[in-house]
């Protein structure tokens, strides 16, 4: 049995206005995660991945009305109580947001904040939660003889408030940690120490990571698979390696070649840009969301397209005319 | 007599006073940069790089002229702009325009982008008569390809690719020499940070813009600029020719930052990035006349660097470094 079990899961916002139509947010989404695997989930703003790895957490904000299953362990997060998901969470579960200073609170200590967890689902009396948060710290490269676990947030540099976060997350030895964009908030030095220390964690701990990212050379570091997300729903995914070496949907291999990277050879030529612009929900063009930019688009493009792939192969793209692999 | 280079700049210091650690401790000081100097002539673009807190944000204020440096010198055109009358001051600031970041936070949410697009014709250019100011904002947003009808909205009412298209033709509305660029594409997704890219290579292409270009992406920089220069602390550590900078480097740090881009081959040819070097020291940690302000995380590093400070010298064709071991880290 899969750790993570997401089935067909959609997140819809009531109309705007009284009888207006409820805007799909997340469409169909499915996703696995084993026990020590390593998912990739890229797309752009507003695509769904942040909220899918709300959903998951049953963190999704008030109004929003989720559907489908979201299994963890074989257990239903959709219909579980708020006691039972209060149980789960930073236990079995654990995220780690983009905005470290905002994930923080401000007016308590790093050290405090990181025993918290442990506290509350270890059981561990004030003294030893204390202790327990010191030797967590110093795991997550926040060596207590260096960087006081009396400090505050605000006197740490944005990676080592980042490095807490990841603390406060692993804490209690959760089996999932979800992080989303956790590098995007800082500089291309501070982001490879942090990434190495996730993939520390993930190999010493055995934990299951969904890394959840806008940059393709993040996902393609830190995770063995991969799902691309277009206006709320899968449009490809597979192996990262055979995702990015051939990818099947005309939505990845455009952002791919919308890379600078891409033109390594000639830099000052024109990049290959995705011409318009994501569409919002509620005005999604029926059938696959992608074909009003897509230049292989065509009259069958306007009845959805499923996942498919080769029979018995885990690389599938959501496409009527999917990009021939390389001979 | 030859034209003055469009932006020379020497040996600029900025310095901020540090937080006191109690009330009766000395005021310290962080010198964000510390001693700079740079030139650009008309047309060229200039990438500067380094990690959050190397001074490239405070760097591209002093030659915007938005704050005065404690010392050195910034020439726009030939003229200091720290010195010269206010009217004077305000006929060359038309000439040296800035993008920022993040365009939510530089578009006035209360504004049209009409209103904000000619805000620098009101206070820059009262030659330009009121009539006309109309024209002159539909011809600057027409140059970053938006239409006429785009005067009336507000900027919630746009995405965030043309947010940063409307701050660009706000800084282009005054038919600038020189446009400074501060991170103006990463708060921008992939697809729409070509299309702004392609935008900034277009209106260099079209206008003879000259671009100061600051980011930490080192693969932006490389797309858009032929010059780049890198800093550590305040300081420039090397410049030259960004594709053999970037490709070849000669600094330690350089190659540092480098190393730490994420690629995509990583997924099939196996995780093979060297572990990074420590991270930055605090900025009271770093005091002038310490030797190099790279050592305590440079792989390089020998006694000699402990001892003297490194100056910028030449290592090939328009490039130096400020490194004793160019040679060595040029030969990898």
């Amino acid at each position: 049995m899969a750790l993570l079990d997401i089935r067909d899961l959609t997140v819809t916002r009531p109309g705007a206005a009284p009888g207006a139509p409820p805007a799909p947010l997340l469409d169909g989404v499915s996703l696995t995660l084993d026990r020590g695997g390593a998912l990739g989930l890229v797309g752009e703003s507003g695509c769904g991945k942040s909220l899918t790895a709300l959903a998951v957490m049953a963190l999704l904000p008030a109004g929003l009305r989720a559907g489908g299953s979201v299994l963890l362990d074989g257990e239903d997060l959709l219909t579980a109580s708020e006691r039972r998901l209060c149980a789960l969470r930073g236990r079995r579960m654990a995220m780690v947001f983009q905005e470290p200073m905002t994930a923080l609170n401000p007016v308590r200590t790093i050290g405090d904040q990181v025993a918290e967890g442990p506290r509350h689902h270890l059981g561990l009396s004030r003294r030893a939660a204390r202790e327990h948060a010191r030797a967590v710290l110093d795991r997550v490269g926040l060596d207590p003889a260096r960087v006081s676990p009396d400090s505050y947030p605000h006197a740490l540099s944005g990676g080592q408030r980042q490095r807490a976060v990841i603390a406060i997350a692993v804490a209690c030895g959760p089996a999932l940690l979800i992080a989303d964009e956790p590098t995007t908030a800082l500089d291309v030095a501070t982001q490879a120490r942090i990434l190495d220390l996730i993939l520390d964690l993930v190999t010493d701990e055995g934990l299951a990571l969904l890394m959840i990212s806008h940059d393709l050379g993040v996902v393609a570091e830190t995770a063995r698979d991969m799902a691309v997300m277009y206006a709320g729903r899968i449009v490809e995914t597979g192996p990262t390696a055979r995702v990015l070496a051939a990818p099947r949907h005309p939505y990845t291999a455009g952002l791919m070649a919308a890379r600078p990277q891409h033109d390594r050879g000639r830099p000052g030529q024109p990049l290959a840009a995705i011409p318009g612009v994501v569409p919002p929900p509620g005005a999604r063009p029926p059938g696959c969301a992608f074909a009003d930019r897509c230049a292989r688009a065509d009259a069958v493009c306007r009845t959805r397209p499923v996942l498919a792939g080769e029979p018995g192969g885990r690389h599938r793209a959501a496409c009527h005319h999917p990009v021939e692999p390389p001979a | 007599m030859t034209e003055p280079a469009l932006l020379a700049v020497r040996d600029v210091v900025r310095a901020y006073p540090l937080p006191r650690r109690h009330p009766l401790a000395p005021a310290g000081t962080v010198r964000a940069v510390a001693g700079v100097s740079l030139d650009l002539a008309r047309g060229e673009s200039l990438g500067i790089v380094g990690e959050s807190g190397c001074g490239k944000s405070t760097l591209s204020r002093l030659v915007t002229a938005l704050e005065p440096p404690d010392a050195g010198r910034v020439h726009i055109a030939g003229h200091d702009p720290n010195t010269l009358p206010r009217m004077a001051l305000r006929r060359l600031r038309r000439r040296v325009q800035m993008v920022f970041q993040d365009p939510m936070g530089s578009l006035d949410p209360r504004w049209t982008v009409a209103r904000i697009v000619a805000e620098p014709l009101a206070g820059l250019a009262p030659d330009v008569p009121r009539a006309d100011r109309r024209a002159r904002v539909a011809e600057a947003l027409a140059a970053v390809g938006l239409g006429a009808e785009a005067l009336d909205l507000y900027p919630h009412q746009v995405s965030g690719g043309q947010r940063q298209r409307i701050a660009i033709a706000r800084a282009l509305v005054t038919d600038p020499d020189l446009v400074v660029a501060d991170e103006p594409v990463s708060a921008l997704d992939v697809s729409v940070q070509a299309q702004v890219l392609n935008l900034f290579l277009d209106l260099r292409a079209r206008r003879g813009l000259a671009l100061l270009f600051v980011s930490h992406d080192l693969d932006v920089v490389r797309h858009v600029t032929e010059r780049v220069l890198v800093m550590v602390h305040g300081h420039a550590v090397e410049t030259g020719p960004t594709e053999a900078v970037l490709s070849r480097p000669a600094h330690p740090h350089t190659a540092a930052l480098r190393a730490a881009v994420p690629r995509i081959e990583a997924a099939w040819e196996g995780r093979a990035r060297a572990r990074h070097a420590g991270a930055p020291p605090p900025p009271e940690d770093v005091r002038p006349g310490d030797g190099c302000v790279y050592r305590a995380r440079c792989p390089w590093a020998v006694d000699h660097c402990a001892r003297a400070v490194p100056t910028l010298e030449p290592v090939g064709p328009g490039r130096s470094a400020a490194c004793f071991r160019a040679r060595e880290v040029m030969g990898g």
